[in-house]
């Protein structure tokens, strides 16, 4: 009889499943990975083989060079597939394009996976897709009550408002460069903005992944080679490192980070703006409740308070500590 | 009560006094009378009501949120009266928030016995930033920042608003205990450690002030680090420290100031991490009164 708990283990190299000989959002060098998305902390380069949606193998190839598998499988989302004794499946996790939850089926029972994942809309990628399990193993980035982001169209108005206050001056908006910006820069369509928006030569080339993949942005421009007078009341999304070359820049920094006055303080931005790609406080809450897992694993960091509500709840938690996945909203500041 | 609560949160992170007068502009334009009056009055502190007791608000919370999961939050927060505002889940939506000529009106007529109801009533009606500044303005600890660059003078048409009192010196060094550490850099293992330290508060630390820390001294806090991580909040690292087990360093500093935003109440200004201190026991770390009569001395 396979229990839930046996179907995983954590070892050096990361999750590994051995019914399936395989690791998910390997650390190390394995030689093979189903990996749940293109950051940095979870896709690594140099596996023997990389199981992921089409989207994130194309992030990868952006990121790395095509060469940084020597087999790419591409997994179509709800598609079952065997490895081994194990049946895994991707199910859409509506964090950043391409993003998928890994579902592991091993002798009647099933672990899902969460990867980094949020429930809120997002017009750049399909939605989080719950499916109820025996072991539920879910990211906790905002694992604390005090996370809630607010409506994410509400936060961009704020920077329209500040284009309409200061329409001279260029906006300059800190995002990471895959997930954050394309979606930023995908709501600014949604709320009719539709001038060309500038970005960084990072987040230019993973703007043109998702154009190909059918998620359209609007009239988008390098950063770099535009004069100063062309950026004034322009916006600008991407690196912050821009702010040299133009004249008097509005600076903004989008990040869930930013709900604490603390943080938003600490970001030396004039206008911190809350939004994230992973989930708050209540979407983590309410994703556990309707998955209903007999057992609760946490990775990401803020798992005490998590741990503490579904223990009260009679749901058995425990912390995951996989030393080395960050959080990629932290990186993008610098 | 929501949008000068986001007035009040945009002049805290805007650093440029021309760009800060013209959202005040901004905002008077916007907002009709009685209300336009009592916000150029609060901005220019002439207008303080008389405070609500923080205790007063923490009861209502208490009511509404489970006790650890409270404690949790506001370990990360570092203040009271914000994590109220950010843990509050509103029971029913009001259709809309209250003006500030309410809330001033409320509270110089309302008995004691109706005032926590009402305060209820508007920490429901009011967003996350709305609750924040509501609860500073009726426990009269809103303060208008000046610039996030203490040193330049900030001219501006919001009269005394940006301007800064008469400097005592209040320099010197303590020892301090270390409460979280986060890399400034999460990215670079070298990148210098963001350093929060305490002082005792009774039996509980208080937070005091923050530094970087670098080179050899960030060696031997990240082995402590390494052994006593007690709990962690995105990058953030709470460190063990209690009477028995702390990491005990000395602490200089320009300046002491007065924030009474801050869950301490006082903040050590230009902290830096000058040693850490070998032997010392938890116990040895200076205490928030003797800071605040060193503060009050001065
Ligand atoms: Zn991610
Ligand atoms: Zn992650």
């Amino acid at each position: 009889m396979t229990r839930a708990q046996d179907i995983l283990r954590l070892t050096p190299a990361g999750l590994y499943c051995e019914a399936g000989d395989f690791y998910i959002d390997p650390l190390r060098k394995v030689s093979r990975a189903v990996v749940t998305h293109g950051h940095s902390d979870h896709a690594r380069p140099g596996h023997d083989a990389v199981l992921a949606t089409k989207e994130t193998l194309a992030v990868m190839a952006a990121r790395y060079g095509d060469t940084f598998t020597a087999a790419q499988q591409p997994a179509r989302l709800g598609e079952t597939i065997a490895l081994g004794d194990a049946n895994i499946m991707l199910k859409p996790a509506g964090h950043v394009v391409g993003s998928a939850q890994v579902v592991v089926e091993v002798g009647g029972k099933r672990v899902v996976v969460s990867g980094d994942y949020k429930r809120a809309r997002d017009p750049t990628c399909p939605p989080f897709e719950p499916v109820p399990c025996d072991l539920f193993i879910t990211e906790a980035t905002f694992g604390l009550p005090l996370f809630r982001h607010p409506p994410a169209g509400d936060e961009v108005a704020k920077l329209l408002h500040s284009l309409r206050l200061f329409p001279d001056r260029p906006h300059i908006i800190g995002a990471y460069s895959l997930g954050k910006a394309q979606r930023f820069i995908a709501l600014l369509r949604e709320a009719a903005y539709s001038a060309p928006i500038y970005v960084d030569a990072a987040t230019a080339k993973l703007c043109a992944i998702y154009e190909s993949h059918g998620v359209p942005l609007g009239d988008i421009r390098p950063a770099a080679s535009q004069s100063a007078n062309t950026l004034n009341g322009a916006i600008i999304v991407g690196k912050a490192e821009f702010q040299n070359g133009t004249n008097d820049p509005v600076t903004a920094y989008a990040s869930g980070w930013m709900r604490t006055r603390k943080r938003a303080r600490a970001a030396n931005v004039d206008l911190p703006l809350i939004i994230s790609d992973h989930a708050d406080w209540h979407e983590l809450t309410a994703t556990i409740a309707e998955v209903v897992p007999g057992e609760l694993w946490i990775t990401h960091g803020a798992e005490a308070a998590l741990i503490h509500w579904a223990t009260t709840r009679g749901i058995r938690a425990r912390p995951l500590s996989i030393a080395g996945y960050g959080d990629e909203e932290e990186g993008a500041q610098q | 009560m929501n949008r000068f609560a986001s007035l009040i949160a945009r002049l805290e992170t805007v650093n440029d006094a021309g760009t800060k007068a013209l959202i005040v502009a901004d905002y008077l334009s916007e907002t009709p009378e009685p209300d336009r009056s009592l916000a150029q009055k609060i901005l220019d502190r002439s207008l303080k009501p008389r405070p609500v007791r923080i205790a007063l608000i923490r009861g209502l919370a208490d009511a509404r949120i489970d006790a650890e999961l409270f404690a949790l939050a506001e370990a990360y927060v570092g203040d009271v009266g914000e994590t109220i505002a950010l843990t509050w889940v509103p029971n029913r939506r009001a259709n809309r928030d209250p003006a500030l000529s309410e809330i001033i009106e409320a509270l110089s007529t309302l008995g004691r016995s109706e005032l926590p109801k009402r305060i209820e009533s508007w920490l429901d009606a009011c967003d996350e930033t709305g609750r924040w500044a509501l609860i500073k303005l009726i426990t009269g600890t809103l303060r208008v920042e000046r610039s996030a660059a203490d040193n330049k003078e900030q001219p501006s048409p919001q009269s005394e608003l940006f301007q800064r009192p008469p400097k005592k010196d209040t320099s010197g060094s303590i020892p301090a205990i270390l409460l979280y550490a986060e890399r400034t850099n999460p990215r670079a293992t070298t990148s210098p450690l963001r350093c929060t330290f305490g002082v005792w508060d009774g039996d509980k630390l208080a937070p005091i002030g923050h530094c970087n820390v670098e080179g050899g001294d960030a060696e031997r806090l990240e082995s402590f680090i390494a052994e006593h991580t007690t709990a962690r909040f995105g990058p953030v690292r709470q460190v063990r420290h209690d009477r028995d087990v702390a990491f005990v360093a000395e602490l200089a500093f320009t300046a002491i100031a007065e924030t009474p935003r801050r869950k301490a109440g006082i903040t050590l200004r230009g902290a830096r991490f000058t040693k850490p201190i070998d032997n010392a026991s938890p116990s040895d770390a200076a205490s928030l009164t003797a800071l605040a009569s060193r503060l009050h001395s001065a």
